[in-house]
């Protein structure tokens, strides 16, 4: 083992990961702190002892896509977090590649559970590891090639843009490298990971890509938070996932809907 | 090299420290509004979330009109993003100290000023992004920022002022505003030989009605076709001599204070006249803020009286049979530009198009109506700008050219005076032999009296 592999398997991920970590709380917490018009979908924040979030029930001041329906149902919004729906109705090109892209993400990740599965289940974990990292690296490959061609989205594209898309992919071809030439026994990761957490040198013996991937992976932690990797929070301001997108004047005549019928009694 | 006059032009105009602290209290909220806790959460929220994909380039009608990096909403966003980033976030300020850069590019403030008033404000960017982003709030923050700096175009600034101080954007005197009402008044006479009277200053009335601007000195026939309708269903309603003109100026320029207390103007006068519903015309900014951020966010208290719009109103007397219109009387076939402030901006979609198919024989629809529709090209207070005439005739209001074209039809409605006069001005631009009305205009010639 040289150095680079030291440094990569050993030391880095006391960084990488409290990093990441940190980071992601500070901007979670930047977001809490103003109002956002999805925290209404959670049905203890009103009146409750959460102080942050009590905040969030200032009025509504229809200014930016927010529903102020009453009706905004879970159902419509998971569709919207899970299966991106606003995005499939405009562009479905792009919805199949960034769709892709997550699910292929949250395969991957899935997979890494067989650490902790029994290790019938290992040929299993390795087969969805191999198809996520597979449908990530073809995503991805399609978003950057993507941004680099279409004018519209070149032209708003800078340097930290690519090298963020680039770690995403080097991560996803690594990950799918690793799997396709043998993987990673899971008695292996287990020794690795209780070692990092022990705080010992958990020596084990793992093919030359396994530290690349795992290099990928970390810069990937590093990267994320400054980076337009990060639109989890988006999620929360978009018409599709608060449901007013169809429904947009129905879920506005909710509003008007009691005002209708008072008028219909005036008349 | 930095070029000496436009160093000279920012320190005529800023003041050392004036942007800074601005962009921190739109951080903080900013004090004369506080309720307009949006803002920052906007900022915050959309610099952060981002993806750069392009969507919103995609749909938007300045895009399409003009497809380069000045005109491509994200960039514009970029310029007030990045001084709220510089000004606000810890990285930005750390940078800031190590790389100092001007707070304008090329240090150029009109230029800022510029692009800021290239924002039409119409929401379709945030129909479409994927994450939500909603473009026009950035641009109004740098608008407000623009108001600060004197650089809000004079037009808009005159309009501003005299809204704020008399309640009607064209400072007009109660005395003029009387004259006009009696000549709407015998015309009504002369058309119907009825005498429909259109009440002013009525105490006790139930109905008070707020006319968008222009409805009562340039295009009366809007307001000829309420007062048809109040007198066709025997209602009891007034107008106001102070507050006779609905619009908010202040919202367009990005002014908080002035967006709020030109709002006051028709809160007090529906209060004074102890009106239980107060039904307002066809203007979709006066609309969204009384409505949406006024009453909703309790700027004045509890209002003691509903608020509704000319659309919903109408529409549901027609639903209801209480009013009957006669098609054959608008034999042209018809269309509907949906203006911004109303689809995008408060969901009133159908209503005007129950009252068109009830009120024409031949309707046909705009292509992309509804909440997802292209803006007129003069959105965002363009339309009272001359000096972008070229700009909103070949390249914002490109693609509802080519949309008015596609539908053929021979009337084009809508329900705002800015589209109005941009749809007008397209029109003659692109030499369509289009007529442009109103909603209420159309009802005004259909309506039956009994």
């Amino acid at each position: 083992m040289n150095g680079f592999e030291f440094f990569v398997l050993y030391r880095l991920p006391y960084f990488a990961l409290p990093f990441y970590l940190i980071m992601l709380g500070v901007r979670i917490w930047v977001w809490m702190r103003f109002y956002n018009p999805a925290l209404k979908l959670l049905p203890r924040a009103r009146g409750s002892v959460y102080g942050v979030w009590k905040q969030q029930y200032r009025p509504t001041i229809h200014i930016f896509p927010g529903s102020r329906s009453q009706r905004t149902e879970w159902k419509r919004a998971i569709k919207g977090f899970v299966f991106f729906t606003g995005l499939y109705k405009r562009d479905k090109v792009l919805w199949l590649g960034s769709w892709s892209l997550h699910l292929g993400l949250f395969l991957v990740i899935v997979a890494h559970v067989r650490v902790i599965l029994p290790p019938d289940l290992e040929p299993i974990c390795l087969r969805v590891a191999l198809i996520g990292s597979g449908l990530m690296t073809v995503s991805g490959t399609y978003l950057l090639l993507r941004r680099v061609i279409v004018q519209r989205v070149r032209e708003i594209t800078d340097f930290r843009d690519y090298l963020a898309e680039f770690i995403l992919l080097s991560f996803s071809a690594t990950a799918f490298l690793v799997v396709l030439y043998g993987g990673v026994s899971s008695e292996a990761l287990r020794h690795y990971v209780s070692g990092l957490l022990t705080g010992t040198t958990a020596v084990i013996e793992v093919q030359r890509m396994f530290v690349w991937h795992l290099l990928a992976a970390q810069l990937l932690l590093i990267v994320i938070p400054f980076s337009h990797l990060l639109h989890l929070g988006g999620i929360f301001l978009s018409r599709e996932f608060l449901g007013t997108s169809d429904t947009f004047a129905g879920d506005f005549g909710s509003g008007f809907s009691g005002l209708k019928d008072e008028q219909d009694e005036k008349l | 090299m930095e070029n000496p006059d436009q160093i000279e032009r920012e320190k005529k105009y800023i003041p050392p420290g004036m942007v800074g602290t601005y962009m921190r209290r739109i951080a903080e909220s900013d004090p004369f509004v506080r309720e307009i806790q949006d803002e920052p959460s906007a900022l915050r929220l959309y610099m952060d979330t981002c993806t750069k994909c392009g969507v919103c380039a995609q749909e938007c009608p300045v895009y399409y009109g003009q497809p380069d990096k000045r005109m491509h909403p994200v960039e514009r966003s970029r310029q007030v993003i990045r001084l709220y980033k510089k000004y606000t976030t810890f990285w930005g300020r750390f940078w800031n100290a190590i790389f100092p850069k001007p707070d304008f590019e090329n240090n150029d403030a009109e230029l800022f000023s510029e692009r800021m008033y290239e924002c039409l404000t119409c929401r379709r960017c945030a129909a479409f992004c994927p994450v939500g982003i909603d473009h026009s709030v950035v641009s109004r923050v740098g608008r407000s920022l623009v108001d600060l700096m004197g650089l809000t175009p004079p037009s808009l600034a005159q309009g501003t002022h005299n809204s704020f101080e008399t309640g009607n954007l064209e400072g007009a005197s109660p005395e003029a505003f009387l004259d006009t009402i009696q000549f709407i008044e015998e015309e009504l006479r002369e058309e119907t030989g009825r005498d429909i009277s259109i009440p002013l200053d009525r105490e006790g009335a139930e109905i008070f009605f707020l006319p968008p601007s222009g409805d009562v000195l340039v295009y009366a026939e809007n307001l000829m076709g309420m007062a048809k309708i109040f007198h066709a269903i025997g209602a009891n309603w007034t107008m106001s001599s102070r507050a006779f003109d609905g619009s908010n100026f202040g919202f367009t320029t990005g002014n908080n204070f002035s967006m709020k207390y030109e709002n006051k103007h028709y809160i007090d006068a529906c209060e004074k006249l102890g009106c239980k519903l107060m039904v307002m015309g066809e203007c979709g900014h006066a609309y969204r803020v009384m409505k949406f951020m006024a009453s909703e966010g309790h700027w004045w208290g509890t209002l003691p009286f509903e608020i509704t719009s000319g659309f919903e109103y109408t529409a549901q007397l027609i639903r209801t049979g209480k009013l009957k219109l006669d098609p054959g009387k608008n034999s042209d076939s018809v269309t509907y530009h949906d203006a911004c402030q109303f689809a995008a901006g408060c969901g009133i979609v159908e209503e005007p198009r129950e009252i068109l198919k009830a009120a024409c024989a031949d309707y046909r629809e705009m292509p992309d109506g509804g909440y997802t529709q292209w803006c007129c090209g003069g959105g965002g207070g363009l339309s009272a700008l001359r000096s972008v005439r070229a700009f909103r005739m070949d390249v914002s209001g490109k693609k509802k050219a080519e949309q008015m074209r596609e539908t053929d039809a021979k009337i084009v409605s809508t329900s705002c005076l800015q589209c109005r006069t941009q749809l007008k001005e397209i029109a003659r631009y692109h030499k369509m032999p289009l007529r442009i009305t109103g909603v209420h205009e159309l009802v005004n010639n259909a309506i039956i009296l009994e």
